[in-house]
């Protein structure tokens, strides 16, 4: 953990701030803060990109604006209000707090989808709860086990985490449902002809788009330590934890989002399905659309 | 596979339950106008009907039917070992016919089978067709008879395939006629009258 007087007594005052000190003085052992200025350097990097995409005619620049800005305004306020959060003491608010950023999480999910049938955000957002709680009751609950049970600084960023892959997940995996059972129709109602359940019809669109789903999280997971230190234990390494303790908690970490995004996917893949498809083997096609 | 309007659909005078559609629809066997392909070969696409759980152990896959229905329409066996992406309009359309075939069908549906093949590919399928049609290869068959309702803009093959036609415009039933000479009919209909899916044709999506 960081003391936050010796950080106090780290940072260089505002007053005698010169742009190159700042960047040629050795920092304390143990240091760990940045000052705008530094936040600023690497917002440069970007800047660097955002003037090639100009150049180039990419038309990327104007996302790549507005998504920093966006990114830098949300986790300013985050930094604002995580304090209050932190220091709620009750169960009530904390949950409230997680329901709010699940409903968001579930209908994010759907934004990025480019069919759309008539209870898709319903259905996200439950696939979303469903699998983000359960997988993140049970961490708090049975392998984390703070005191108390709905301590804030565990509970906020180990739900945020779980849910910012587990909507990835959802999203991908019914973007890709609807799309390829569009592309696939006349080899659906083929099978449907020849006497297939809508299921049977529907299994090997089904089956790919859960492959598609879980591609990243399996990328990120057969890659870790190798090519990548996750972020999570990038930041408790900064943090000053001891490597082996930072490597557990990130394995940890791993197996719980691989099983948020599985559940979350298969669940909302199957409520997908069941909701372009009828009782009476037939596909809804009417119910695809664009939004 | 689409819904009907109004009225009930019977099957042998029995209404058709939810789970029986399945089994249904391979009774009633429809053909698109594009025949379409699972990837893999063309021998895993005609055993595909008999991975589906309305195949019934009395009826299964038999390679030397399949040979013998290849045979029919002059194809060489080595095609079964083809990538179902390499086969030409006229074998895609011959092959879509004989995995419906192989499931023995009391009814088929056929939704312009020939308009994208040549003079010789379409004779071959029809007198295939004929020859389904008057000689059932299994004694169930036989009890039930067999049917095909076949549409077509072709007056010349309305004569040829049909005893009975049902002339549409728009959707709508406008004639129905023995054949004799059928000249400007649009859609025409099998010899036997169907049990049950006559309003099938007319509700197709027009956009395939």
């Amino acid at each position: 953990m960081i003391d936050s007087q010796a950080l106090a007594a780290a940072m260089p005052k505002f007053s005698d701030m010169s742009l190159f000190g700042q960047l040629m003085e050795p920092r304390a052992q143990g240091d760990i803060s940045l000052s705008w200025f530094e936040v600023g350097v690497a917002a440069t990097l970007l800047l660097i990109n955002a003037i090639i995409s100009l150049q180039l005619g990419l038309g990327i620049a104007k996302r790549i604006a507005t998504s920093s800005v966006r990114m830098t305004i949300q986790l300013a306020i985050l930094g604002l209000v995580l304090k209050q959060i932190f220091e709620l003491a009750q169960p009530a608010p904390v949950l409230g707090l997680a329901a709010v950023m699940t409903v968001i999480a579930g209908a994010s999910a759907v934004k990025r989808i480019d069919h759309r049938y008539p209870t898709i955000y319903r259905n996200s957002i439950f696939a979303v709860w469903t699998s983000a709680w359960i997988v993140t009751s049970i961490t708090v609950l049975l392998i984390v086990r703070p005191q108390p049970w709905y301590s804030p600084q565990i509970v906020i960023p180990l739900l945020g985490m779980v849910l910012g892959n587990s909507l990835t997940g959802i999203s991908l995996g019914l973007d890709r449902f609807l799309s390829e059972l569009r592309n696939r129709r006349g080899e659906v109602e083929m099978m449907l002809a020849l006497g297939a359940t809508r299921w049977e019809s529907c299994r090997g669109v089904f089956i790919e788009a859960t492959r598609t789903a879980m591609i990243p999280i399996l990328n990120t997971m057969s890659v870790a330590g190798i090519v990548s230190i996750p972020g999570m234990m990038t930041g408790q390494l900064l943090a000053g934890a001891e490597p082996i303790d930072a490597v557990k908690y990130q394995i940890m970490i791993m197996f719980v989002i691989a099983a948020a995004i599985a559940i979350g996917v298969v669940l909302s893949l199957s409520l997908g399905y069941r909701n372009v498809t009828n009782s009476k083997h037939q596909i809804e096609w009417h119910r695809i659309h664009r939004p | 596979m689409l819904d009907s309007f109004s009225g009930d659909l019977l099957h042998h005078g029995n209404p058709i339950s939810d789970s029986e559609i399945p089994g249904y629809r391979r009774k009633v066997s429809y053909l698109s106008q594009r025949p379409f392909f699972t990837s893999g070969t063309i021998e895993e696409n005609l055993q595909l009907p008999f991975q589906f759980k309305s195949a019934t152990e009395k009826l299964p896959y038999q390679p030397e039917l399949v040979a013998s229905e290849l045979d029919a329409f002059e194809l060489d066996p080595e095609i079964l070992k083809r990538p179902s992406e390499s086969l030409s309009g006229g074998e895609q359309q011959m092959i879509a016919l004989i995995r419906a075939l192989l499931t023995e069908p009391e009814v088929l549906l056929l939704d312009e089978p020939t308009a994208a093949l040549d003079p010789e590919s379409r004779d071959k399928f029809e007198s295939r067709i004929h020859h389904w049609h008057k000689f059932p290869n299994s004694e169930s068959n036989q009890e039930k008879g067999r049917a095909y309702l076949w549409t077509s803009h072709d007056p010349k093959q309305v004569d040829r395939m049909t005893q009975q036609i049902i002339t549409m415009d728009h959707g709508q039933l406008v004639l129905k006629t023995e054949a004799v000479a059928a000249t400007a009919s649009l859609e025409t209909r099998g010899p036997r009258e169907i049990n049950g899916p006559t309003n099938e044709r007319p509700m197709e999506p027009s956009d395939d």
